[in-house]
């Protein structure tokens, strides 16, 4: 694998738009490098698990600082989470491509038809985030443990399987179920989505599917492009983009899943 | 000092190290490239083994640094004797060990 500074490029767009918009940046990256770069998409998930971690320390760096992080919570959802990546990671090398990219399409079509249906929720979420430096981390109960952990392992597996960080499912059912503040929610989903990585990234890393060069390239460019968003996040008008990106996951989705 | 700080100090010192790695080893493997286009054999001669060091040290950096920071939540919530968040990071310490063990088990 050759430097290219298209695989940067491309990975500071991802990570800007993937925090200007909330949403997982495996979920772009993962389909960019399979059909811009022609990557195997084994290659491909192994990098997205890497990226993770980068863009999910520099996140719980800034959320710690702010005291929005329930690290109780965190650590105790993260036994069932950090499993199942390892199953999921294990699931992923074990399955064809062609099978690893029919999953990854339908989850494309999930992604693009909920933001198109939870634009106001992810507003919100936006929103909060913006103003996460500002409120330290309040009073209130955590309440459904116990289907906390049992989807934490879900989102855990999704997350291994296919590189994505597994807040997609973990936000929701955060707030929704355990009734966190959604501030909250978002900190603690971005420090746990960190270990599910590294608890994934082994398998891939053994199996030979981390390439050095092209991971430290798209580490990179995540890192530049998520500062960048940060930056940015309260001047770009986000729900412009969550629209355009909303069309444009489904429509990788419909071909992901024609081809696969 | 709280276990908040002692993570964010983690983080900090992981970043660093990981991210200086992998920009040493990029910015190398550029050199690199650049000088085995310019005098054919330079590049190897100067630069045959450094940039793919460098990365690999920044990337294992960063791949080990979660790791670290459960150690760092495992030894405080143990010292205060706050055993069910300490069973929590010891199990996740056991995944992820596992997970480094797989090449061995597998």
């Amino acid at each position: 694998m050759d430097l290219s500074l298209t695989i940067v490029v491309v990975a500071v767009l991802t990570g800007y738009v993937a925090v200007l918009t909330g949403i997982g940046g495996g979920v772009l990256l993962v389909p960019a490098l399979t059909y811009l770069f022609h990557i195997p998409i084994h290659t491909a998930v192994a990098t997205s698990v890497t990226a993770i971690i980068a863009t999910s320390l520099i996140g719980s760096y800034k959320f710690l600082q702010a005291r929005l992080t329930n690290l109780e919570v965190g650590l105790t959802l993260e036994v069932l989470m950090a499993a199942g990546a390892f199953l999921g990671s294990l699931l992923s090398i074990h399955l064809g491509a062609g099978t690893l990219s029919l999953v990854f399409g339908l989850l494309l079509l999930v992604s693009g038809t909920s933001m198109v249906l939870d634009r106001k929720g992810q507003a919100d979420q936006s929103k909060s985030r913006q103003d996460s430096t500002r409120d330290p981390i309040g009073d209130y109960e955590v309440s459904n443990m116990p289907v906390g952990i049992a989807s934490s392992f879900v989102a855990g597996g999704l997350a291994g399987l296919l590189g994505i960080g597994g807040g997609v499912v973990q936000i929701p059912v955060m707030t929704l179920l355990m009734k966190l503040p959604v501030k909250e929610a978002v900190a603690t989903s971005n420090f746990m989505v960190g270990i599910t990585a590294t608890s994934a990234v082994f398998v891939y890393f053994f199996e030979g599917y981390v390439n050095l060069i092209l991971t430290g390239q798209v580490v990179l460019g995540v890192v530049i492009g998520g500062y960048l968003g940060a930056a940015s996040v309260s001047r770009v008008n986000g729900g412009l983009i969550r629209r355009f990106l909303a069309v444009l996951l489904f429509s990788i989705g419909v071909l992901t899943l024609y081809r696969a | 000092m709280s276990l908040i700080v002692r993570v964010r100090i983690v983080i900090k010192v992981a970043l660093f190290v990981s991210l200086g790695g992998i920009t040493l080893g990029l910015t190398l493997s550029l050199a690199e490239a650049a000088s085995l286009w310019l005098v054919p054999g330079l590049g190897y001669s100067l630069f045959g083994f450094w940039p793919k060091e460098f990365l690999r040290l920044g990337l294992y950096s960063l791949i080990m640094s979660p790791i670290v920071v459960v150690i760092v939540c495992t030894h405080f919530y143990s010292a205060c004797h706050r055993w069910h968040d300490a069973i929590a990071s010891l199990t996740i310490l056991l995944i992820l060990v596992l997970g480094i063990a797989y090449e061995f088990l597998h």
